[in-house]
């Protein structure tokens, strides 16, 4: 009788145990090894040990699938407490009432380490994103090929005039004026020619739109002068790149077979290099933005954000307060190679150690983010395929800012 | 006091229960689906949003139509499936009828032709980007060899959906070949052989003989290529992303655009509901024609 009541008892005490731990699901956007390997093996297992109460599940969603996972999610009520998302996911989430506020806990956070990233996530005065990493688009170059056509590596372009200059130097024709390397290797299509455009969009003192987002400001001079500038580096007798590349889908980094003396990439494609062709690292240098009115380079941040619908928002918060602590930030953003948010962080070790990344961490102050409107993957696209056909010719660069106003106008107001 | 009651044998009450399981999984995974994604196509419906899809009527089908988006999708998707569909069953039947004579190791080709459909259309895609590679590419290093310059298989505007075609029919043109040589093999030889007595060339066997007798073959093989052809998407997904220029943008590649990139689901099911009014229509022409021929 006595061990039927111990085993009673027993049972109780575990029952009562699980009841009062809070079950937490975590989604991180990226399914890079080294930075599963760090959650799954140290980071859930310390805030575990730290918070007994909360049991953390953790699931990794590739980049490419994480929309239709997410739309699946909301759709039938199944969306994680916590999911990583890129800074300008914010406003269509925010509109669709599906994330939590986060400046209540915020108050009581070291804020002003995150400096710019901190606002890049924030609709209406409102916060909603607690940034985790990111990475720019600058310019990234091959010292040694520099050396070859006379051009001084530690002196990058710092004008628009400059960087097509030295474009051209670089760009090797053949016998029947073929491109067979490309001075500055940019995609002709989609997001691959839209970043590069916003750096020299927002250099020529441009914006999509109105600070309150009401408006779309995208025509006028700035746009105009930045398609030029995009059609002469596309140009098919002296442009430095050739239409229809799409970097990204490359089977090796043109960087590292020798087609591209030039391009603009982020900070994971040179940390990928680090790890894959560490004797073309070596030789790559980055540039800061060049400027024409303004300094600036597209830069983007993700971050956790916490769901409306999360019935444990206090520990959802606990773990992303957990995730963000200077000491964590640093192991995840060292194991990609991407750029912690913190400014505490921009000299870390594994920044310090190599000029080409820490470059990144330099050239922050010059950081603009996508805008923060609900509209803006489309708007995105639309500007991405006028800047298409500008590029391939098809309309000249007034038509293609005219059109990109218009359609981003309708969006807008439907 | 029978009156509108059905009554069923033992047989037929045992053949209904052996049925249901198949019924209830076809009605639950199949049927309803479908009739939830029509309903869906008159409304404005993102899964981001709260609460029930909001009711538009035409709304959605007027936008897509007007669209200039989706007017290129639909010419180029009936480009793209004309190009493949006729070009698998010229070189399909060519395969068969080569192979009908061939020796029985030539006959062992079947088998490699017959390769590419069982493989995944993920992986070989990522083969056939490589061997499109503009400057790597074996394409490109052949046509070198012969003192030709490289082209943008996949990155021009002139090639980029003509390479999309050639591989889908590299594809499908073992698989087809498969199904004429089978039916070639139907054919009574009586047919062949008293043609050949009446002196009919070679020339003449093709044209009155085997191709009317291989007309039903030939139907069904058109039909399932509108029906494969024109909802094509993973392999542009992975060679063109659509591109250049929206030249090789399917209506499945935009449906998935709406869908997924845009979480506009009501106009992603209207323009499904299009898609499969043009490929009723297709398939039904083609079965119609076919069997007017028949007759």
């Amino acid at each position: 009788m006595r061990s039927v009541l111990r085993t009673a008892l027993l049972i109780a005490c575990i029952g009562a145990t699980a009841l009062a731990q809070q079950s937490l699901t975590v989604w991180y956007a990226g399914n890079f090894q080294d930075q599963m390997d760090l959650v799954n093996n140290e980071l859930v297992p310390a805030f575990e040990a730290a918070n007994p109460d909360v049991d953390v599940t953790v699931e990794f969603i590739p980049w490419g699938d994480l929309t239709a996972k997410l739309n699946t999610a909301f759709a039938t009520g199944t969306v994680p407490d916590v999911f990583m998302h890129g800074q300008a996911a914010t406003a269509g989430l925010v509109a669709a009432d599906r994330l939590a506020p986060l400046d209540e806990y915020f108050a009581g956070f070291d804020v002003e380490d995150f400096g710019p990233t901190f606002e890049q996530g924030a609709v209406d005065g409102k916060h909603y994103l607690a940034p985790v990493y990111g990475s720019g688009n600058l310019l990234v170059y091959r010292t040694d090929l520099w050396e070859d056509v006379g051009l001084d590596p530690g002196s990058p372009p710092t004008t628009w005039e400059e960087l097509l200059d030295a474009a051209r130097k670089l760009t090797v024709r053949d016998a029947s004026g073929q491109i067979k390397r490309t001075g500055l290797l940019i995609g002709s299509s989609g997001t691959a020619i839209q970043q590069p455009f916003s750096s020299l969009f927002w250099q020529a003192g441009g914006s999509w739109f109105s600070a309150d987002g009401t408006e779309v400001t995208f025509d006028g001079p700035a746009a105009v002068k930045a398609i030029e500038f995009m059609q002469a580096l596309f140009d098919p007798t002296s442009g430095v790149t050739r239409l229809g590349e799409n970097p990204g889908a490359s089977p090796v980094n043109p960087l590292v077979t020798g087609q591209a003396a030039m391009m603009f990439g982020s900070m994971e494609m040179v940390s990928g290099l680090r790890t894959t062709n560490p004797d073309v690292f070596e030789l790559l240098a980055v540039a800061p933005p060049t400027r024409d009115v303004d300094q600036a380079a597209f830069y983007s941040f993700a971050g956790f954000f916490i769901s409306q619908d999360s019935p444990h928002k206090d520990q959802a918060w606990q773990y992303i307060s957990f995730a963000l602590s200077p000491e964590w930030l640093e192991a995840f953003n060292s194991a990609a190679g991407s750029l912690p948010p913190r400014s505490s962080l921009a000299d870390a070790e594994f920044l310090a150690a190599s000029p080409a990344l820490k470059a990144y961490s330099d050239n922050l102050q010059f950081a603009h983010g996508n805008p923060n409107v609900a509209v803006w993957v489309k708007a995105r696209d639309i500007t991405a395929a006028h800047l298409e056909a500008a590029v391939y010719g098809r309309e000249t660069a007034e038509a293609a800012a005219k059109a990109t106003q218009q359609e981003i106008e309708a969006l807008l107001n439907p | 006091m029978n009156r509108g009651r059905l009554k069923l044998s033992a047989p037929a009450r045992a053949g209904l229960l052996f049925i249901l399981p198949a019924l209830v999984y076809i009605v639950l995974t199949q049927l309803l689906p479908v009739i939830y994604a029509l309903y869906v196509s008159f409304t404005d419906y993102s899964p981001l949003n709260r609460g029930a899809p909001k009711w538009v009527g035409l709304q959605n089908y007027r936008a897509m139509i007007f669209s200039r988006e989706f007017q290129n999708a639909l010419w180029v998707t009936l480009r793209f499936s004309a190009a493949v569909i006729v070009l698998n069953v010229v070189i399909s039947l060519a395969l068969a009828l080569l192979l009908e004579g061939a020796s029985r190791v030539l006959r062992w080709l079947q088998v490699v032709l017959f390769l590419p459909i069982v493989t995944s259309v993920a992986a070989v895609s990522v083969v056939w980007l490589l061997l499109y590679d503009r400057d790597f590419g074996l394409l490109n290093q052949v046509l070198n060899v012969f003192g030709l310059s490289n082209v943008g298989w996949l990155n021009t505007v002139a090639w980029a959906l003509p390479s999309l075609v050639i591989m889908r029919v590299w594809r499908g043109a073992g698989w087809n070949t498969v199904i004429y040589r089978a039916a070639l093999q139907g054919i009574p030889r009586e047919v062949i052989e008293a043609a050949k007595v009446d002196g009919a060339s070679a020339l003449q066997l093709f044209r009155q003989i085997l191709l009317p007798l291989l007309r039903p073959i030939t139907a069904y093989i058109v039909i399932v290529g509108f029906i494969s052809t024109l909802q094509t998407f993973a392999e542009i997904y992975i060679l063109t992303s659509g591109g250049p220029l929206g030249s090789t943008t399917t209506v499945g590649f935009l449906i998935y655009r709406q869908a997924f990139e845009y979480g506009q689901l009501g106009l992603a099911c209207a323009t499904s509901f299009v898609l499969f009014i043009v490929i009723f229509a297709l398939s039904f022409g083609s079965f119609a024609l076919a069997r007017k021929g028949m007759t």
